[in-house]
C-alpha cells in the first residue's frame, strides 16, 4: 500500500443561488434554490515516500478542495482518504501530529509577536523535543535567512519573510507529510527562488513527501518529479515531469543555424518543425534520443554556426490542454 | 497542558501591545463605574435599603460585578465565528489541538489582562467611596470563589456553544444581538436580579444566565441563605452538563457540513 491512497474522491458543494429583485430576496428567506457543484469528482491516485508532486490546474478546479479533504479538514462527500494507514478526517489529531499544512493566503503565525514566540508555541503542540527543536530552528533560520527578522513582531513583516515563517512552522515537527497550499503565491522573484530552494534541500535531507498546489509553473518545473493535473474536479494527468514534457509538449528543442541552404534529417527521431531563414527548431524526445546524440548526428552531416538547446515549454502546453487544443 | 498555557500568556501578550486601546479601556471602565456608583447613591438617597439591601452592599456589588465580568464575559463566540466567516478556521483544524480548549485559553489570557485593567479604576473608586465590603465569611468568601470558577466555565460553554451555529449561519452577527440582550436581561449585571419584578425574575431562574457571575456575587454579599448555596453550584454543574454534551453533539454535526469559505 502506498503511503497516501486516494480511492475515487468526490466532495460536492451547494451553492446558494440568488436572483435579482426584492421579491426574490423575500422569497430567498423562507425557500432557496442550490445548485450542486461537484469541486473533486471521482479523483484517485496513490503517492509514495519521499515524492514530490505538483498538483496543478486552474482556479477553481479542485486544488484546495483535495488538499483540503487530504489534510483532515473537509469530509468527502465520496471516495476515501487514507494516508499512512489512517483516514485524516475521522482521526484529525492524529493525523495532525503527523502532517505540516501550508496556505499561503492565511497566516499561522500570532500577527502581534515575534516569530520565535509561534515557534515555542508549536514545540508544546507538536510535543518536539529540545534537541531537534533546537537543529530544525538553527537549519530553517539558516536556509531561509530568518535571522534579520526572528524578533520583529510579525505585523511588521513582509508577505516574504511571513511565508517563510511559514513554512518553517510547518516542518519544526519533522512531518513525513507536508501540504503546500500555493506557498508563492503574491512572491517576488528572489522569495519564489528562496523557498523553492529550501523545499528541495528540506525533501533531499528529510525525505518528506510534498504535495504542493500552485499557479506558477516555474515551482513545479524547480520543485516536483510528478505532476497530476486537474481541471473541473476531474484528473486529466498523472505521471513523471519528463514524460509529460516529453509526450505532451513535444519533447526538447534543438536550435541551430545551418550554413547550408538544404537541410534534411538525418534520422526519423529528429523532426524540423520550422525554419527561418538559416535558422532551424528540431524536435527531439528525450526518451529515443539523448541531446549529445542528436547534435553529433546533425553536426556529421552539416556545418553549424551557432546552435542551442531547449527545454519544452511545459507553460504553453499546459495552458493548450486547458483550452482543450490540446487532449491529454 | 503546556501548549494551553502558552496560548494564555500569548493572548495576554498580544493584549499590552496597543497602548490606545488599554488607556481607553481603562477610561471607560471608570466611567462605567462612576455612573453606576452616582446612580444607586441617587436611589439610597430617599431611603436606607431597597428589599433588604444597603448602600454598601450595593456599591460593593457593582464594583465586583464590574470585576468578575471581566472574567466571565468572553469573545470565544465572536472568535469562532469570525473563524468560521473568514475560513481562518482551516488553520485551527490542521494544528494537534482541541478548538474548545484553544479558544478557552486564549480568552483566559485576554481575561487576565482585562482584570489587571480593572484593578485600575476598581482601586479609584475604592480610594474616593471607601466602601467595599469583604465576604460575609470564610465560608461564603470559598463558596464564592467555587461558584466564580463554574461561572466562568459556563459562560465559557455558553459563548462556544452558540459560536458553533456559525458553521450554518455563516455569520455572528444575530446570534451575538441576541446573546447580549438576553445577557443584560437576564444575567443581573445591570440590574441585581433581588429587584426584579416576580414574572422576570421567574424567566431569569429558568435561564442559565444568572448562574455565570450573579449566583456568585450573592453568595459573596450573604444574599443566598446557606442550604441555597448547594442548590446553586448543583444548578451550575447541571448547565455545565447540559452545554458540554450540546456542545459535542453540534461539534459532531459542524464536521460534517465544514466548508471553508474564502478559497
Amino acid at each position: 500500500m502506498s503511503f497516501i491512497e486516494v480511492e475515487h474522491l468526490s466532495k460536492e458543494f451547494k451553492i446558494t443561488k440568488r436572483e435579482k429583485g426584492a421579491l426574490n430576496a423575500i422569497k430567498s428567506m423562507i425557500h432557496r434554490e442550490y445548485t450542486i457543484k461537484k469541486a473533486v469528482d471521482d479523483i484517485s491516485f496513490s503517492v509514495e515516500q519521499g515524492e514530490l508532486v505538483g498538483y496543478v490546474g486552474p482556479n477553481g478546479a479542485g486544488k484546495s478542495t483535495t488538499i483540503k479533504m487530504l489534510s483532515g479538514i473537509l469530509t468527502p462527500t465520496s471516495g476515501k482518504v487514507t494516508v499512512g494507514g489512517i483516514v485524516p478526517y475521522e482521526n484529525r489529531k492524529e493525523n495532525n501530529m503527523r502532517m505540516g499544512v501550508v496556505f499561503g493566503q492565511r497566516s499561522q503565525l500570532y500577527w502581534d509577536l515575534p516569530m520565535g514566540e509561534t515557534f515555542e508555541l508549536y514545540k508544546r503542540m507538536y510535543k518536539i523535543d529540545e534537541e531537534k527543536f533546537r537543529r530544525n530552528v538553527e537549519f530553517y533560520t539558516e536556509l531561509l535567512d530568518m535571522k534579520p527578522f526572528l524578533n520583529t513582531p510579525v505585523r511588521q513583516l513582509s508577505l516574504g519573510q511571513k511565508m517563510r515563517g511559514n513554512i518553517a512552522i510547518a516542518l519544526l515537527h519533522d512531518p513525513p507529510i507536508v501540504y503546500l497550499d500555493e506557498p508563492t503565491i503574491g512572491l517576488d522573484v528572489l522569495a519564489k527562488s528562496r523557498i523553492r530552494t529550501f523545499i528541495k534541500e528540506v525533501n533531499r535531507e528529510k525525505n518528506i513527501t510534498l504535495i504542493l498546489t500552485t499557479h506558477d509553473m516555474d515551482d513545479i518545473e524547480a520543485i516536483c518529479n510528478r505532476l497530476i493535473l486537474i481541471d473541473n474536479g476531474k484528473k486529466l494527468y498523472d505521471g513523471g515531469l519528463e514524460e509529460f514534457r516529453n509526450t505532451y509538449a513535444g519533447g526538447n528543442l534543438l536550435v541551430a543555424d545551418f550554413d547550408a541552404d538544404e537541410v534534411v534529417m538525418p534520422d526519423p527521431r529528429l523532426k524540423l518543425i520550422k525554419e527561418e531563414g538559416p535558422r532551424r527548431w528540431i524536435s527531439f524526445r528525450k526518451d529515443e534520443i539523448a541531446p549529445m546524440e542528436a547534435l553529433n548526428l546533425i553536426t556529421a552531416r552539416y556545418q553549424l554556426s551557432d546552435f542551442s538547446m531547449q527545454e519544452a515549454d511545459i507553460v504553453e502546453t499546459i495552458k493548450n490542454i486547458y483550452e482543450k487544443k490540446l487532449h491529454v | 497542558m503546556g501548549m494551553y498555557y502558552l496560548f494564555a500568556k500569548n493572548a495576554f501578550r498580544e493584549n499590552y501591545i496597543y497602548r490606545a486601546n488599554t488607556l481607553i479601556y481603562l477610561f471607560t471602565g471608570t466611567l462605567s463605574l462612576l455612573i453606576q456608583f452616582n446612580i444607586w447613591q441617587a436611589v439610597y438617597s430617599t431611603q436606607d435599603a431597597v428589599e433588604s439591601v444597603n448602600l454598601s452592599e450595593m456599591l460593593t456589588y457593582v464594583v465586583l460585578m464590574a470585576f468578575i465580568s471581566r472574567l466571565t464575559e468572553s469573545s470565544i463566540g465572536f472568535k469562532l465565528g469570525d473563524k468560521i466567516r473568514t475560513g481562518e478556521i482551516a488553520g485551527d483544524f490542521v494544528r494537534p489541538i482541541n478548538l474548545k480548549w484553544y479558544l478557552f485559553a486564549d480568552q483566559i489570557g485576554n481575561s487576565l489582562y482585562g482584570i489587571f485593567l480593572a484593578l485600575i479604576p476598581a482601586g479609584a473608586m475604592l480610594a474616593l467611596y471607601r466602601t467595599f465590603l469583604p465576604p460575609v465569611d470564610l465560608f461564603h468568601g470559598c463558596m464564592f470563589g467555587l461558584s466564580l470558577a463554574l461561572g466562568i466555565l459556563l459562560g465559557y460553554l455558553l459563548n462556544y456553544f452558540l459560536g458553533l451555529f456559525v458553521f450554518w449561519i455563516k455569520n455572528y452577527g444575530y446570534i451575538s444581538w441576541f446573546l447580549g440582550a438576553f445577557t443584560t436581561l437576564f444575567s443581573g449585571g445591570a440590574v441585581p436580579l433581588w429587584f426584579y419584578p416576580p414574572a422576570l425574575r421567574a424567566v431569569a431562574n429558568i435561564l442559565p444566565f444568572r448562574f455565570i457571575s450573579f449566583e456568585a456575587v450573592s453568595i459573596y454579599l450573604g444574599k443566598t441563605p446557606v442550604s441555597d448555596i448547594y442548590i446553586v453550584i448543583a444548578g451550575q454543574l447541571i448547565w455545565i452538563a447540559v452545554f458540554f454534551v450540546a456542545c459535542r453533539l453540534v461539534w459532531n454535526r459542524a464536521q460534517k457540513v465544514v466548508t471553508v469559505q474564502g478559497g
